[in-house]
């Protein structure tokens, strides 16, 4: 296991999403450090270690978070403020990845703090490269933020 | 003739030194008319001079005329002694003047008239002012007559002074009957009666009146009993010590039911305008969950029939990886589809952003673009010179790359395509067209061009979602413009658009623009 549990969050209820997501990670291995959740209560439950999740700890936090935007009970717009909005979550990746490239979601996406947004293909092999650039990205060439960045300020 | 009158005008002659002193023109003529005295006054007034005057006829020297015949009026002063009214006589110079004569009849010791003093006083200016003023009070009075507003006047007592004739008109009473009549109680509904009396004690009492000088508008009464809605100035006059009230008004019964209907419509208006607004938000919300969640299970079935199509091809018949393709196929022109509906919509609910713009650039910027799609072709460009118009460049170019990528894809058989950009006038109006020598399409159909998910040809033969030309269309009218076509099948099309009327002078070109 890596220094973090958790390497990526994905966020996300449909389950056949998750399967297409899961099998676009799976080939390199990693899928054992992927936590699924559900909805966007959940999501927060997990990054703000509360809950079920109140073992977790806010300077272990997931490397990647990868956020649908249409959520039960939360929307993803919502999970994104509160985690960009908080000195002890603000500092976490956040990629949306959603169907849409409407204009007012990717506005509002990167008014509150999106490090990047990616739309899910409808084309498979291209929704699967795109997967694996992001966790290639975010996991192996972008420097991660220290713990110092997850503390209150 | 007689001692006594020589003596009595000796008299006067006595009395001339006295007589001269005054700027009168007195003279002292006989029973004949015939001058007996003419003191400096008459002298300066008529011109004559004393030599000349005496023993002259006076009416004959001064060509007398009398306000009636001087018979009787020496009648008068044989029977009173006295009289007094206006003549006009003629000056030495033949100029008129009005005086206002006094005759006093002098007897003799016996009583018999003698003579007659008359004492003329030139009254010829005031006469003139008088008359001025006559026909300026004329010339009012016919404006005030011939008004289109009713003019009414009335005195603090409440009394009608003035009345012209649209008030004859508006209220039934005729100037005749109206004079003198209260107002309250000839135009006011009686429920407005009480409030309109103390209006009128509370101006007269402080000088103050909140309606005075304004204009408003009340209902009033005709004199067959129906109540009309009135627009009215009332301007008080100060009259020495006391007020006049001059009112202008109108009846405003036309007006008023303009205004009610207006108003419904503009309620109506205001529905049908939040209506529009929530089937908006309705349509925004609608596009947005397509653009979610349509494309969600479209991604499942390209997802999973790729995974089957890799995990298990080698171990598939050919039929059976045959028919995987077919539904990734499906899934592509669904995903096109959706896109394109997404589109269209967008451009429905975006606002214009207009600027002057370079036609002939944002033409060679969409070449540029549509490059991929030109390579391998044979195609003769004939781009013609563009103006600058004012329109919103993003939503323009669109129009190009759909009309170009049309032409390029509809001269895919022709081993010469020829695609021309260009603008010509019709009827002054600047017309811009692209037109292909490809393939073409029966005008039979030319109603279906720009309908959405219409198509002319088969999938087969030419891919498309059938929407290109309704986003043009879309825009084109978002422009204020019109857009139609020209084709005959395999000879070619022409795609013809103006830009609105925006880029317009006249209100006449404006006109044929706006009127498809």
């Amino acid at each position: 296991m890596t220094k973090n549990e958790i390497e990526i969050l994905l966020v996300e209820d449909n389950a056949t999403d998750v399967e297409l997501t899961m099998r676009a990670l799976r080939h390199d291995k990693l899928d054992g450090c992927v936590q699924v959740v559900r909805d966007g209560e959940e999501a927060l439950d997990c990054l703000f270690c509360r809950g079920a999740y109140s073992a977790r700890r806010f300077d272990q936090p997931p490397s990647l978070v990868l956020l649908d935007l249409k959520l039960p009970k939360l929307a993803g717009q919502e999970v994104l403020r509160e985690v960009k909005s908080d000195p002890r979550t603000k500092a976490i990746p956040v990629v949306v990845m959603t169907s849409s490239v409407e204009e007012k979601d990717l506005a509002q996406s990167y008014r509150l703090g999106v490090n990047s947004y990616v739309q899910k293909s409808v084309d498979f092999r291209l929704f699967e490269e795109r997967v694996k650039q992001l966790e290639l990205y975010w996991l192996h060439v972008n420097e991660a933020p220290p713990p110092g960045a997850f503390l209150m300020e | 003739m007689t001692e006594g009158p020589r003596n009595q005008a000796d008299t006067w002659r006595e009395n001339a030194a006295l007589l001269n002193l005054t700027h009168d023109s007195i003279f002292v003529r006989d029973m004949n008319g015939r001058i007996l005295f003419w003191n400096r006054g008459a002298e300066e007034t008529y011109g004559w001079s004393r030599a000349e005057a005496l023993e002259k006829v006076v009416q004959v020297l001064l060509s007398t005329e009398f306000p009636k015949p001087l018979e009787q009026i020496e009648a008068d002063v044989l029977e009173n002694g006295r009289w007094e009214g206006e003549l006009v006589h003629r000056r030495r110079d033949g100029t008129h003047i009005v005086v206002a004569s006094r005759w006093a009849l002098q007897r003799d010791a016996r009583g018999a008239p003698v003579e007659i003093l008359e004492t003329n006083n030139d009254i010829t200016s005031r006469k003139q002012a008088e008359e001025v003023l006559r026909e300026s009070e004329e010339r009012n009075r016919a404006i005030v007559e011939t008004a289109h507003e009713a003019f009414i006047a009335m005195d603090a007592r409440g009394r009608i002074t003035d009345w012209n004739h649209q008030a004859e008109v508006t209220f039934g009473w005729s100037r005749a009957e109206a004079m003198g009549r209260h107002l309250v109680e000839t135009i006011i509904p009686p429920q407005y009666r009480e409030a309109h009396r103390r209006g009128l004690q509370h101006f007269l009492a402080t000088g103050q009146g909140p309606v005075l000088g304004k204009r408003f508008e009340i209902k009033a009464l005709g004199r067959d009993g129906h109540e009309f809605p009135v627009e009215l100035t009332i301007t008080p006059v100060r009259v020495g010590s006391t007020y006049i009230f001059n009112a202008f008004l109108h009846n405003i019964t036309v007006r008023k039911q303009a205004e009610e209907v207006l108003a419904g419509q503009k309620a109506a208006l205001a529905r049908t305008n939040v209506e529009l607004a929530a089937a908006n938000k309705e349509l925004e919300a609608f596009t947005y969950s397509v653009s979610h969640d349509l494309r969600t299970p479209l991604r499942h079935i390209g997802g999973f029939s790729q995974i089957l199509e890799e995990e298990f091809g080698p171990r598939m018949d050919p039929a059976a990886q045959q028919s995987l393709r077919y539904i990734q196929k499906g899934v592509q022109e669904m995903g096109q589809l959706i896109d394109d509906l997404l589109n269209l919509g967008r451009i429905g609910r975006q606002t214009l952003r207009e600027r002057p713009t370079e036609l002939n650039l944002l033409v060679e910027a969409v070449l540029a673009d549509l490059k991929p799609e030109t390579e391998r072709r044979q195609i003769e460009w004939k781009i013609g010179q563009l103006p600058s118009v004012k329109c919103d460049p993003g939503l323009v170019k669109l129009v190009f790359v759909n009309l170009l990528s049309n032409a390029i894809k509809f001269t895919r058989h022709q081993e010469r395509a020829i695609i021309e950009v260009g603008q010509i006038r019709v009827k002054g109006e600047q017309v811009f067209f692209v037109r292909d020598n490809g393939v073409g399409f029966n005008m039979r159909y030319v109603d279906k061009l720009f309908g959405i998910f219409q198509r002319l040809h088969r999938q087969d033969d030419f891919e498309g979602t059938g929407v290109g030309l309704a986003n043009v269309r879309r825009i084109i009218h978002k422009h204020g413009g019109r857009i139609w076509a020209e084709a005959e099948p395999y000879k070619g099309a022409a795609f013809y658009f103006t830009l609105g009327i925006s880029q317009e002078n006249s209100l006449e070109k404006s006109m044929v623009v706006g009127g498809e």
